[in-house]
């Protein structure tokens, strides 16, 4: 129905299978994406998530959560490439190729939906089927081409095979190209979404511009990017806050590391010690193995006044929209 | 959590002011509140599984709070954005004073808002039915009157009914107490107050009949004794009459069509130039947009005012916004101010065509997330200033070219389409209404399928439905078959499917059984397919399907019509497949 492309570029998705409960999917196309490098970048080249500046940031459309596609797959019901909508600029289908991810539809999403609903979150992969140069030659694409090859006496190899069965359910990884399970809980998820360089925005040209009560400065917010997301910026702007973005960790944060429970070994544990060098800090977690309470809790109260606002979301392969309960 | 909290419609209730918001969330793992210390305290819980959904430091605390959803939506409702304003007043705050300042959540305290509007305490309730059937006016108020009883009846309230129409649903045995066959006119109706003495009356689930005689009434309630039961009169009139209502909007600077009123003719044509042709015309006060049309000049709104003033003393005259999309909402609101979006709908058929001889699409197929969030913000705003307690349906006019948009109107009463998205969600509307005229909250009924989830939710379909109306225009020998802005159909028929090609041919099938389906019919005599598809009559849809047929693009279609090319577009697929089978 509607929110695709927030939910796609939405960096609370990262390197999960997203499936839409909707079953009509990419109605309104997708909008005139900006014009940022990295958008036209593999994900697997570069995942992370270059903000662009405050007046591209002014420019994007409402739509976009971050410059590019965060889910590693897009698994929907039904798809057809047509789209109506004044901002669109695209198709759905178009924008997922130009990003290179993958996407599958004609899956039973409702039956999907119930089995991850009573079995939990599980891991998943989509899968291709090897191009048989021969089959597909030929082949009209989509629903009406499915239709004339039906009419047309079935194609050969098909009919065959749902006939006989033959190795059907033993052999079928043999068409496909196989890649193993990735498992997202066991990656920096947050390293892959964070920003790189801290970026200021400033407040939203017209808007109440709020000034700090004792500098007279614009008032300005801090935000450690692990995986924020576009709107949250776009929030704090539009009330006259300045927001400064900084990476998950870096040189000049040296001490602020945060984190949680089972990134990498590698990884330190979570502390979040010298907020109080930060005038007001925004905590956006995109994945965390623990509750989050923990991080506020431990942290020492500062100097300067502070607000910690902790969004905490997860990351396993998940629905976006189970359907309610009634 | 083993699935987590994910979507855009979780309800999550605010621990100190007991209002319950929508939200939008993606999260897998919950905070156990039992091991909450050192001053955490719950914030924000689930209504639907009581999980924790945010926590702070509680009142006269340490400013620091922290919530699971996304209070900056996007995609998803807007009802939790304040959180930012909470967080920037408390910065403002904690920074001039050079300390930490408590935090302060907006809503209210519980004990307060309980205080203020507490639960009715009624035991006798006379509900207002329909009356006879009439176009507009059909089985849909038969079965929101029957579902209120219902309600009424699980409160163990003595219900009353008035309605001479003893063939219906909510007349019959074991439903309503005590049921007087007699007309729904203030007349019987002040007769039936003074002998049954009733504690409360609801006048909002019998359509405009009852309607009527609540606003006739309205002045005499309290002196024999009875409380309005949910909306209030006011609201309702503030609806109605359109100056009323134009003003109410600007209050909320929310934009209605560029209107004028006039209670006689030159008062009319004077408006229309001001305004500037074409027009549209609509009788106050009217049901089914009795009396109203479109006029292009001032013979045609000459001929339109005889006709409005015949039944309506004022008449609206508004600017024509011929070819925007009509979309509609069905918002719920209880006595604590929580509000809900139950459905949205969007209208096949562009604007011109009243909604009830419209073909209508549950939910909407053609908006973005901006475009369904921001009609959907603006019927909170507006049914929150109207002060509507129970259901209303309100209804926006949607360039399609941008973002302007313009409400067309709001029915703080249970309508058509009411019924309509009570069918398409599984959502009892009416029931629900019934209960919020009680002054129970939303977020304290309980969901009558699951009985464990919480009502204050907003359904997510996983499904698309498709209302077509059913029209005898046949049997009407000298009446146009031109559709217009007053309704004509006589029945609906109402499909689901899981694809827009599937559902609408159920539909067709089933308004009539010699239909086949999307496609050329010969039942259906078209002379003129460009005039047909130009200028809608009850035919337009076989229209198209000629057209397809004979070539034309979906391109030229939408010029033709205005209808959104994308169901144009799964049209075109129906007459494709059609071609390749045949």
């Amino acid at each position: 129905m509607v929110g695709y492309p927030e939910s796609l570029t939405d960096p609370s998705y990262s390197s999960q299978i997203l499936i839409l409960t909707y079953p009509l999917v990419g109605n309104y196309g997708v909008p005139e994406r900006p014009n940022v490098e990295t958008s036209s970048i593999p994900t697997d080249q570069d995942a992370h998530n270059v903000p662009p500046a405050t007046h591209l940031l002014d420019s994007l459309p409402l739509e976009f959560e971050s410059s590019h596609i965060h889910v590693s797959a897009l698994v929907v019901a039904n798809y057809h490439p047509s789209f109506s909508h004044h901002l669109a600029n695209s198709s759905l289908g178009q924008w997922l190729k130009e990003q290179g991810i993958p996407a599958i539809w004609g899956v039973d999403t409702r039956m999907l939906t119930k089995r991850i609903r009573e079995g939990g979150v599980l891991l998943g992969r989509v899968l291709t089927r090897q191009v048989n140069e021969t089959e597909e030659r030929g082949r009209e694409p989509g629903v009406l081409g499915g239709v004339s090859r039906l009419l047309n006496g079935l194609s050969g190899s098909s009919l065959t095979r749902s006939v006989s069965n033959d190795g059907l359910t033993t052999n079928w990884r043999e068409d496909y190209n196989v890649v193993p399970f990735s498992d997202p809980n066991s990656e920096n998820l947050v390293a892959k979404v964070s920003t790189k360089e801290p970026t200021l925005y400033t407040a939203t040209t017209g808007s109440d511009i709020k000034l700090h009560p004792k500098t007279g400065k614009p008032l300005r917010v801090m935000a450690i990017d692990v995986g924020m997301k576009w709107n949250q910026i776009r929030c704090f702007r539009e009330r006259g806050v300045e927001v400064k973005v900084v990476p998950w960790v870096s040189g000049s944060w040296a001490t602020v590391g945060l984190a949680n429970g089972r990134i990498t070994t590698s990884t330190p544990r979570p502390t979040l010690t010298t907020v109080s060098s930060s005038p007001t800090v925004l905590v956006t977690l995109p994945w965390s193995r623990r509750p989050s309470p923990t991080l506020p809790r431990r942290s020492k109260t500062p100097r300067h006044p502070c607000s910690v606002s902790v969004s905490d979301t997860s990351c396993s392969p998940s629905l976006p929209a189970p359907r309610p309960e009634r | 959590m083993k699935y987590g909290n994910r979507g855009m419609n979780l309800p999550c209730t605010c621990a100190t002011s007991g209002r319950c918001y929508i939200t939008s969330q993606n999260h897998g793992y919950e905070v156990d509140v039992t091991t909450l210390k050192n001053g955490w305290e719950p914030l924000f819980t689930n209504a639907n599984d009581n999980s924790n959904e945010g926590i702070w430091m509680g009142q006269g605390g340490k400013p620091f709070f922290s919530v699971q959803f996304h209070p900056e939506s996007a995609p998803g409702p807007r009802d939790t954005e304040f959180l930012f304003d909470v967080f920037i007043k408390s910065m403002l705050e904690s920074a001039s004073q050079g300390q930490l300042v408590p935090i302060d959540i907006p809503g209210g305290e519980l004990a307060a808002n309980i205080a203020l509007r507490p639960k009715e305490e009624v035991k006798k309730v006379l509900v207002l039915g329909s009356g006879g059937l009439s176009i507009g006016q059909a089985g849909e108020f038969d079965y929101s009157g029957s579902q209120a009883i219902k309600a009424l009846k699980e409160e163990g309230i003595y219900t009353i009914l008035v309605n001479p129409n003893i063939a219906t649903i909510q007349t019959s045995k074991g439903l309503a107490d005590k049921v007087y066959f007699l007309p729904v006119t203030p007349d019987f109706v002040r007769r039936i107050i003074k002998h049954e003495k009733p504690d409360g009356i609801y006048c909002t689930f019998g359509g405009q009949t009852a309607l009527g005689v609540g606003i006739a009434l309205k002045d005499e309630f309290e002196g024999l004794g009875v409380k309005v039961l949910g909306t209030p009169i006011e609201t309702v009139i503030t609806t109605e009459d359109r100056d009323l209502f134009a003003k109410a909007m600007e209050e909320i600077g929310e934009k209605c069509a560029e209107s004028a009123s006039a209670v006689n003719y030159p008062e009319a044509l004077a408006a229309a130039k001001k305004i500037g042709f074409p027009v549209i015309v609509r009788a106050a006060f009217a049901l089914g947009g009795l009396g109203s049309g479109f006029a292009s000049n001032e013979e045609e709104l000459s001929e339109l005012c005889s006709k409005a003033f015949a039944t309506s003393p004022q008449v609206l005259v508004e600017k024509s916004m011929k070819g925007w999309k009509e979309i509609e909402y069905e918002v719920v609101r209880d006595c604590r101010n929580n509000c809900i979006t139950v459905c949205n709908m969007e209208n096949f058929d562009p604007l011109g065509i009243h909604t009830g001889d419209s073909i209508v699409v549950a939910p909407s197929q053609t908006l973005s997330d901006a475009d369904y969030n921001m009609l959907r913000t603006t019927a909170v705003n507006v049914i929150r200033h109207l002060g509507v307690i129970g259901e209303c349906n309100i209804q926006y006019a949607l360039n399609p070219f941008s973002k302007e948009y313009c409400i067309i109107e709001v029915n703080a009463r249970l309508s058509r389409s009411s019924a309509l998205a009570s069918k398409a969600t599984g959502y009892p509307l009416a029931f629900i209404a019934a209960k919020l005229g009680l002054n129970i909250p939303l977020n304290e009924i309980r969901n009558s399928v699951t009985k464990l989830t919480s009502a204050c939710f907003e359904p997510s379909l996983d499904y698309c439905v498709v209302k077509i109306p059913r029209w005898d225009l046949k049997k009407f020998n000298r009446v146009s078959t031109a559709l217009s802005s007053s309704m004509k159909s006589v029945g609906e028929v109402m499909a689901i499917g899981r694809t827009f090609e599937e559902t609408i041919q159920k539909a067709i099938r089933c308004i009539d059984d010699t239909f086949p389906g999307f496609g050329e019919n010969s039942a259906v005599k078209i002379d003129d397919i460009d005039y047909e598809i130009a200028n809608p009559t009850d035919k337009r849809l076989f229209a198209i399907a000629t057209a397809f047929k004979r070539g034309y693009s979906v391109d030229k279609i939408n010029k033709m019509s205005n209808i959104d090319k994308w169901f144009l577009t799964r049209l075109e697929r129906l007459s494709k497949t059609e071609s390749i089978i045949s």
